[in-house]
């Protein structure tokens, strides 16, 4: 444990579980503090103490690599989680608790966590993205006059509509049968060059090989029309676990 | 295609992991959170060292506090 200098014992808080779990050993986002359990009502928090420069990578000062790798632990701690409870909400990076926020929770709070859990329950998340391949450099030297280099253009431009046109009518395709096999989407924030679809799917746990095969599937006639599918998961319901707001209210 | 591990290494798969815990997951403030990282700083910064992602910073974090 690693009390601050104000006195306050802060808990690094990686997730809700619910009320009575157990979780194997494992440690936290510093490599060292093991990770436990704050038991309450409605649910339960899954934390650790955390040396105080870890706090400070965290959450303020200098955000640089050691902040990402304190992110990949974060999402490390929350996988270890979800592989071994029925149903997990993952937390978002960085935020603070103290011994006695479990008990703070309070009947609202705890009432809305639970049932966001249940919301969860048995079903994992997963990554679809889909990007463009990115055009070949248009060679100059091939035209052996102006109206070549012309008809060069415009059959470069041709291709690039017509890989458009196919690749956005296998997008839609196989973004209708992965609604058909999961519970929700979403779409994720980060956009890449050349990216058409950067998607979350929460898929019941008995629907995911048939969730991945259509996926791989997809992958396979996507490469053909010029675009690269990449699965990623199955991911702890990070894009699923929608509480937020103030525990006073 | 490939069907990797949440806590894989490299630049995509970097993201992936902060599309999630940076802005996803429960966000809870109050009585209960003592402190909340400067996620949107974070999430920022973290995506101007990976170069040649972009994102949209400003819906991310609007429930966080």
């Amino acid at each position: 444990m690693s009390p601050l200098a104000t006195g306050t014992r802060r808990l690094w808080w990686y997730a809700v579980i619910d009320s009575g779990s157990s979780i194997p050993d494992l440690v936290g986002v510093d490599g060292i503090s093991p990770v436990f359990l704050l038991p309450g009502d409605h649910v339960d928090l899954v934390v650790s103490d955390v040396e105080s420069d870890v706090l400070v990578a965290a959450t303020g000062g200098q955000v640089d690599e050691r902040t990402a790798g304190l992110a990949v632990e974060h999402d490390r701690v929350v996988g270890v989680i979800a592989r071994n409870c029925p149903a997990v909400l993952p937390v978002r990076f960085g935020s603070m608790v103290d011994p006695a926020s479990a008990e703070r929770l309070g009947d609202a709070t705890g009432n809305r966590l639970a049932s966001a859990l249940e919301s969860v329950r048995n079903k994992v998340e997963y990554g679809i993205r889909v990007v463009r391949r990115p055009k070949p450099p248009e060679r100059t030297d091939e035209a052996s006059s102006g109206a070549a280099y012309l008809a060069g253009v415009s059959r470069r431009r041709q291709a690039a509509l017509q890989q458009e046109s196919a690749v956005s009518q296998r997008v839609a395709v196989l973004g209708s049968a992965l609604g058909r096999l999961s519970d929700a989407s979403t779409t994720l924030a980060t956009r890449r060059p050349g990216q058409v679809v950067n998607e979350a799917y929460l898929v019941a746990v008995e629907r995911a090989d048939e969730f991945v095969a259509v996926a791989e599937a997809a992958a396979a006639d996507l490469a053909a029309a010029g675009a690269d599918l990449v699965l990623t998961g199955p991911w702890a319901p990070y894009s699923f676990a929608a509480v937020s707001g103030s525990a006073a209210q | 295609m490939t069907a990797s591990a949440p806590a894989h290494v490299g630049l995509d798969g970097l993201v992936d992991v902060l599309d999630r815990v940076l802005d996803a997951g429960v966000a809870v403030s109050g009585d209960v959170v003592i402190a909340l990282a400067g996620v949107d700083l974070i999430q920022l910064d973290l995506r101007l060292l990976l170069t040649g992602v972009s994102t949209e910073t400003s819906a991310a974090l609007g429930a966080a506090t």
